[in-house]
């Protein structure tokens, strides 16, 4: 009996922190702790049990001659005994399941929001290939075939300045076209880093936006590959925030790290808002501050943002540092 | 292109879109093929306005705008002054928004990006529709 119980009291611990990893999320160790330790604990159980049946079962045989009444009570507190255990056995497993059945969930929600943030960033492109090449090609084309009028007419000079005016269009179109695709990924971001890529966007802010924008980065190592994606979005999505509707003299990104975590902020020094009364119109969404705390927190970091009327907004974006050799 | 010059009778249009540049370009092509544009709109609901305060004989339209996109205003048109055709002129080519424009009535559904001599036919053939001259293609 002894033994039944020692084996009861391991599997159970067993299963107590596969359960605890399962709630954590750690779906890898769980699955360790349950090939190394629950199965074989719960062999160890009905093994055990199996035993102390048929000990009792021949402690009764031996003592028939003896004490039929003695005997029937080993028998009887073997079966409780054995009643008991498989009550908890399956009281535990149907724990099991139910906390199973939260980390499907979990795993459900998180697919979800990863595709609602994808579906979200493609509308965003195809909306702007709709504003922007393809109203410029085809306002293009149209310039094109006035030119060929012109020219069917005998007007050369006419048709001549609006062959020429169409190239310059179409050089803008490319360059647009580069801008959309640095966009979708800028290749400096692969090949030298988040701190390189940060730098040319911020000298392209700079230039385009007419604003006074400077970067402050201490990062001696790459990022892993995700992270630097999404603290490069945010700082992307802040800054065309600030260019669009900050009306700011000057913006300042700063990248930092602490022990734990890698920092970025993004402060202007704008028009501001109430974040409060912003979020009761649902505003946040539309400045994309959704999209981006979304990215963020996929990635397992925070976000926060700090703004009032008249005072300027910070961004900032944490994320756990792991670090890999530049 | 088989526009009339200046002095023939000509389809007068009601040119809407958003996109300004884009309007221009096109305002400018259709002049230069003896068209009259003798409004313009920035979306739907100016669509709708202009069609009835104008004398307008085609209204060549895009579809994705602000305030009122072009489909809800070819439904508007369609309900209030149902002789005026209505071109809708998109950057989508999608069989299920063409089949939304053909349910509002619309007499065409363009894909931006064709050619200049497609719009003015299509200009053309739809002010000969409606003052029953031949049937549209």
């Amino acid at each position: 009996m002894t033994r039944v119980r020692a084996a009861a009291v391991d599997w159970q611990a067993a299963l107590d922190t596969k359960l605890q990893l399962l709630a954590s999320g750690d779906l890898v160790a769980a699955n360790r702790v349950d090939r190394a330790q629950v199965a074989p604990g719960f062999e160890r159980l009905t093994a055990a049990l199996r035993t102390t049946a048929a000990d009792s079962s021949r402690a009764a045989s031996a003592a028939q001659g003896r004490s039929k009444a003695g005997s029937l009570a080993v028998v009887a507190a073997a079966t409780l005994l054995s009643l008991v255990l498989l009550w908890r056995v399956e009281r535990a497993r149907s724990r099991q399941r139910a906390v199973e059945a939260r980390a499907q969930e979990d795993r459900g929600r998180l697919v979800n929001k990863i595709l609602t943030v994808a579906e979200r960033q493609r509308s965003g492109m195809a909306a702007e290939l709709h504003d922007g090449p393809i109203q410029g090609l085809t306002r293009l084309g149209l310039s094109l075939e006035r030119g060929q009028l012109r020219l069917r007419r005998g007007q050369l000079e006419e048709g001549r300045r609006l062959l020429t005016d169409a190239q310059a269009a179409l050089s803008g179109e490319v360059q647009s076209l580069r801008r959309i695709m640095a966009t979708l990924r800028p290749p400096v971001l692969e090949e030298r880093g988040l701190v390189s890529a940060l730098c040319d966007y911020v000298e392209m802010v700079r230039q385009q936006a007419g604003i006074s924008c400077t970067l402050a980065a201490k990062l001696p190592d790459r990022l892993p590959e995700d992270h630097e994606i999404v603290l490069y979005r945010v700082a992307q999505e802040a800054l065309t925030n600030v260019a669009r509707h900050a009306r700011a003299s000057s913006a300042r990104v700063e990248l930092t790290e602490t022990a734990e975590t890698v920092v970025l902020e993004v402060h202007d020094d704008g028009v501001g808002f109430d974040p409060a009364a912003e979020e009761q119109q649902g505003g946040l969404d539309h400045f994309g501050l959704a999209g981006m705390r979304e990215r963020v927190e996929l990635a397992g970091g925070t976000w926060t943002m700090w703004s009032r009327p008249g005072a300027g907004t910070v961004l900032t974006a944490s994320l756990p540092k792991v670090l890999v050799a530049a | 292109m088989t526009a009339a010059g200046p002095a023939a009778p000509a389809p007068r249009v009601l040119l809407v879109d958003d996109n300004r540049g884009f309007r221009n370009e096109l305002r400018l092509l259709l002049e230069d093929c003896g068209i009259e544009v003798v409004a313009e709109g920035e979306n739907g609901q100016e669509a709708v306005e202009l069609a009835t305060r104008t004398d307008a004989d085609v209204v060549l339209m895009d579809l994705r705008m602000p305030v009122m996109d072009g489909l809800q205003a070819a439904r508007a048109l369609r309900d209030r002054v149902p002789s005026l055709p209505v071109i809708i002129l998109s950057a989508y080519e999608d069989p299920a928004l063409k089949s939304e424009a053909d349910a509002a009535n619309a007499y065409a559904y363009l894909v931006k990006g064709c050619s200049g001599g497609l719009v003015l036919d299509t200009i053309e053939q739809a002010w000969a529709s409606r003052s029953g001259r031949t049937s549209p293609s």
